[in-house]
C-alpha cells in the first residue's frame, strides 16, 4: 500500500478528495458548445435578413411566402452550416464526443421548439395574426435561449432578455411591418453578436 | 465507517487523485474520450492508461470503440458498480462535511 492509497489521513484526506472533485468539476463546468463565431455569424445574418426583408418589402410588394423563401431560408442556411461547423470544431477542441449528453439533450430540446414554433406559425397564419409574427419569433428565440443558457451556458441569460425584450417593444408601440421584422431582426442579431462577444473574452480567460 | 472500513470498501482504487478525478469526470459527462481525459487532467498517456486500465479491472470503468469525425476512439462510461461506489464515495463524503460542520473531532474520521 503506498502513500497516496494510504485508509489513514482521516478527514483531512477526505477534504483534498473533495478539493479534487470540485476542481474537476470547475474545469469542466457549464459552457459554449459552439465556437465564438457561430453567434457572431448568427448575429450578421440575422440583421442583413432583416434589412433584406425590410428594403424588399418597401420596394416591392411581395407574396409574404417569398420572404420566407427568399430571404429567411437563406439565412437559416448559412446560420446553420456555421453553427454546425462550429459545433464540430468546439467538440473536436474539447475532445468530447458529438453524442455527449448535453449536446443531446440541447437536439432534442431544439427539435421540441422548432416543432412548437412551426405549429404556432401555422396557427397565426390561418388566423390571419401574421402581423404578430415578429414578436413571436422574438419571444420564441428568447425562451430558446434561456433554456440553451439553463442546459449548458448560463451567461447567456441577459442576452436571452434583451431579444425578448425586442418583442415587447414591437408588442407595447405596435411598430408596423415592415420595421417590426427590422426590430426583431436586429434585437437578435444583436443579442447573438454580444454573446459570442462575450464567448470570446471568456474563451480568452 | 471507519478508514479501514472504507479502504477495504472501496478496494483503494477511490484514493488516488488522477483515478478519483477520472471517475468524477465519467460521473458528469457520462462518456468521456481518452483525449477528454487528456485535456482535462493533463499527464502522459501511459498514466492515463494504466489508471483507467485499473479502474476497468477493478469494475468501475466500461469502455467501448467507436467511430467519431472517422477515426476509431475509444469511450470510456462509469460501469453500474463504479456508479454505486462513486455514489457511496460521495456520501461519505457529505457525511465527513457535516461531521466538519458540527465541530472538530466529531466526524467519524481519525485525524491527520
Amino acid at each position: 500500500m503506498n502513500e497516496a492509497t494510504k485508509p489513514d489521513g482521516g478527514d483531512e484526506r477526505r477534504l483534498d478528495d473533495i478539493q479534487t472533485i470540485k476542481e474537476v468539476l470547475l474545469r469542466v463546468s457549464k459552457k459554449h458548445l459552439v465556437e465564438p463565431y457561430s453567434y457572431c455569424v448568427w448575429g450578421i445574418v440575422s440583421i442583413l435578413g432583416g434589412i433584406a426583408h425590410s428594403i424588399i418589402a418597401m420596394t416591392v410588394n411581395h407574396p409574404a411566402f417569398n420572404y420566407f423563401l427568399f430571404v429567411w431560408i437563406p439565412v437559416f442556411a448559412v446560420g446553420g452550416f456555421f453553427e454546425a461547423v462550429g459545433f464540430v470544431r468546439r467538440m473536436a477542441r474539447e475532445a468530447l464526443p458529438l453524442t455527449s449528453k448535453t449536446a443531446l439533450w440541447l437536439m432534442l430540446a431544439f427539435a421540441g421548439v422548432c416543432l412548437a414554433f412551426a405549429v404556432i406559425v401555422i396557427i397565426f397564419v390561418r388566423f390571419h395574426a401574421e402581423a404578430f409574427l415578429p414578436v413571436l419569433v422574438s419571444l420564441f428565440v428568447g425562451i430558446s435561449l434561456i433554456g440553451y443558457a439553463l442546459l449548458s451556458c448560463p451567461s447567456i441569460f441577459a442576452q436571452a432578455y434583451f431579444v425578448m425584450l425586442g418583442g415587447v417593444v414591437n408588442f407595447i408601440f405596435q411598430i408596423p411591418a415592415p420595421y417590426s421584422v427590422l426590430v426583431t431582426s436586429c434585437s437578435i442579431g444583436t443579442a447573438f453578436i454580444w454573446a459570442g462577444w462575450a464567448a470570446w473574452i471568456k474563451d480568452g480567460k | 465507517m471507519t478508514p479501514d472500513e472504507l479502504y477495504i470498501r472501496f478496494d483503494g482504487v477511490f484514493f488516488e487523485k488522477t483515478r478519483l478525478s477520472m471517475l468524477t469526470l465519467l460521473y458528469k459527462e457520462t462518456r468521456v474520450t481518452f483525449n477528454r481525459f487528456k485535456k482535462i487532467l493533463g499527464g502522459s498517456d501511459g498514466a492515463l492508461y494504466s489508471h483507467l486500465k485499473k479502474l476497468a479491472e477493478a469494475g468501475y470503468v466500461d469502455s467501448k470503440k467507436t467511430i467519431s469525425g472517422g477515426a476509431v476512439a475509444t469511450q470510456y462510461s462509469l460501469a453500474g458498480k463504479g456508479r454505486d461506489a462513486f455514489r457511496d464515495y460521495l456520501a461519505f463524503l457529505e457525511t465527513v462535511l457535516a461531521g466538519r460542520k458540527k465541530g472538530p473531532g466529531k466526524s467519524g474520521g481519525q485525524g491527520g
